[in-house]
């Protein structure tokens, strides 16, 4: 399946980004006998080969050699950038929408099948494709133990994550963080190795190492140009495109393509994601074992506009976090393993937008308002209390908060004045262009998107299948 | 698939390497001048010098966007010919500058993330051969295959 070996034309749709989205369209409009590209500007790492080092994994997995910030540089933006795109470096959680998130998608964009009932059925399909589980009770680690406790000691509600994995082999020892970097047992429910192994053994075809630059639509055929990682250009078409490469991807192609659209790249969303860290007197180890276990399931959260969960990072991402540089930073590092954490991710309300540069490059126009701040504060403060109620010596709180929820920029609606995509995911300005990855999300739903992406895909992928 | 392997791999080329990026010696200078102001010796953990960078900057550097990495560069070169104390000043300013609102801290956080992200990213990936850091700081992560 090297390039020279794959057609660049021919093809019933070429779909734009390997991720949860991309993958699953992919996986289906292959099933249904259409003959599909798929194109990732990430390589393509396997069990074996996914980098060891928290050097590499930044540098070979992430755009921007690990990290790209907004104007303001106060958000640190994580998107992959790798065959399987976010289902290779997260942290695989698997949550259906509720009824606050899909009613306001619904006042948003006045589409109607923005309901439990109504997406049950894809989000079920999934599930058929992705095994899941929530993390045994004796393979939870001390800082789990500390979520959970503090969430007793101060009356919040909490419950268990729910992860896309399978078989982990806990009781070998396996420590989940290193799977933040690709999972080498193959027990992450990624993209390789559920649709898109399928998919390869039903005939789809995929280039990685491929960036797509520019986009257009002549005679009824989409034609992706770009460049490959080796500098060598190329040029794939097909009778429709898929554009499922992000918030910053999607937005990045079509405006330096030319689309004019006045909204794309605009209404863009991350759930900014705060860590604060707590120093213990006793070893916490946050590393060991299944190092994420819970999320708060508190209805009072909710409606205040955060969640919190307990989280943790490898050594690289956790220096990052601290404060100041030299002895000060060496004081704390050196007691990394009596480090707990918590992090509060904010469902913010303020749209952020998506431009380009005169060089192409994605800028990230994205701040916080009065709104995002009073539930990032009220966050904050549970975590405190947290803390404070189960004996840590002392609270940090992240030196930067994070956005890896990448959402909007194309936004799904019923008004084409203020949406980009339709509600069959056709883009209103060229008919034969899809959006089918969380760009077309509406808003922030405040919760983790990866199930909905993988499920609205399936969705679109009904949209895409009818024009054949 | 027809794959016998114990873990699932798609027929697929692995992955490109970017184009390398040159250092010069000034830019390892001014590397090896910051790294003793972020990661000093100190009597639990090795020196930033012990690590020997210079082998695994292009790991990082190569993969950056060319303008960011541009920049680094400049900034690189100019540590070179900084006295220490003058590199300490500035990180320090750094941090200060670095927690203003706005875009008026704009610059100073970009310059935190990518002179500690340098230093940083280096030394807690244990890269050498004989690994010692992770060690240091309780961090012995792992996965059986």
């Amino acid at each position: 399946m090297e390039k020279d070996k794959i057609n660049s034309s021919g093809y019933d749709v070429v779909i734009v980004g390997s991720g949860c989205s991309g993958s699953f369209v992919a996986w289906k409009l292959n099933k249904a006998g259409l003959n599909c590209l798929l194109l990732e500007a990430g390589s393509y790492f396997h069990a074996e080969s996914y980098p060891r080092k928290e050097l590499d994994s930044n540098s070979k997995l992430y755009w921007g050699g690990g990290i790209e910030l907004n104007t303001e540089a106060n958000i640190g933006i994580l998107r992959p950038k790798v065959l399987g795109g976010g289902s290779i470096v997260n942290q695989a959680l698997l949550d259906r929408f509720d009824d606050l998130a899909f009613d306001s998608w619904t006042n948003e964009s006045g589409i109607e099948y923005f309901n439990q009932k109504d997406l049950a059925r894809y989000y079920d399909e999934v599930e058929e494709v992705i095994a899941s589980q929530e993390i045994p009770a004796k393979f939870r680690n001390r800082n789990a133990a500390i979520f959970e406790q503090g969430f007793t000691n101060n009356g919040f509600q909490c419950a268990p994550l729910v992860r896309a994995q399978k078989d982990c082999k806990y009781e070998d020892g396996n420590d989940c963080v290193e799977c933040l970097g690709g999972c080498r047992i193959d027990s992450k429910q990624s993209m390789p190795v559920t649709v898109l192994k399928d998919a390869v053994d039903n005939g789809l075809k995929i280039v990685a190492d491929f960036e797509a630059l520019n986009l257009s639509m002549e005679k009824g055929r989409g034609i992706v140009s770009g460049r490959f990682t080796n500098g060598e250009s190329g040029e794939f078409s097909g009778k429709k495109i898929v554009l499922a490469a992000s918030s910053i991807g999607n937005a990045r192609l079509l405006l330096n393509s030319g689309f004019k659209h006045p909204m794309i790249g605009r209404k863009f969303f991350t759930h900014p994601q705060h860590m604060v860290l707590a120093l213990y007197e006793e070893a916490v180890n946050s590393h060991k074992g299944a190092f994420q276990g819970f999320k708060s399931n508190d209805p009072n959260f909710r409606k205040s506009g955060f969640k919190l969960e307990n989280v943790y990072a490898p050594p690289v991402a956790i220096a990052m976090l601290l404060p100041g540089f030299g002895r000060t930073h060496q004081e704390i590092m050196r007691y990394m393993s009596h480090l707990a954490c918590v992090e509060v991710a904010v469902r913010d309300t303020n749209p952020g937008r998506i431009t380009v540069n005169k060089a192409g490059r994605a800028i990230i126009i994205k701040s916080l308002n009065k709104e995002d701040r009073i539930r990032w504060n009220k966050g904050l403060h549970a975590i405190d209390n947290i803390f404070n109620s189960t004996g840590a010596k002392r609270i940090i709180p992240g030196s930067i908060p994070i956005g890896l929820h990448l959402m909007g920029g194309c936004s799904i609606g019923m008004d084409s004045n203020t949406a980009v995509v339709d509600q069959d995911f056709r883009m209103y300005e060229n008919q034969d262009i899809y959006v089918t990855d969380s760009s077309l999300f509406p808003n922030a739903p405040g919760i983790n998107p990866s199930f909905t992406i993988m499920a609205l895909s399936i969705k679109a992928s009904e949209s895409i299948k009818k024009e054949f | 698939m027809g794959n016998n392997n114990k873990y699932i791999k798609l027929p697929l080329p692995d992955y490109q390497e970017p184009k390398k990026t040159v250092f010069t010696r000034a830019h390892l200078k001014g590397v090896e001048k910051l790294g003793r102001v972020v990661m000093p010796e100190d009597s639990d953990f090795p020196a930033f010098s012990e690590i020997g960078a210079e082998k695994y900057l292009n790991r990082m550097v190569d993969y950056m966007y060319e303008d960011d990495k541009s920049a680094i560069l400049i900034i690189l070169k100019l540590f070179s010919i900084m006295p220490q104390i003058i590199i300490k000043w500035t990180m320090s300013l750094i941090e200060t500058g670095a927690k203003w609102q706005g875009m008026l801290g704009a610059p100073f956080r970009m310059l935190r993330i990518a002179l500690k992200g340098l230093i940083f990213t280096v030394y807690y990936s244990d890269v050498t051969e004989n690994q010692t850091i992770h060690s240091k700081i309780g961090y012995d992560a792992k996965i059986v295959m």
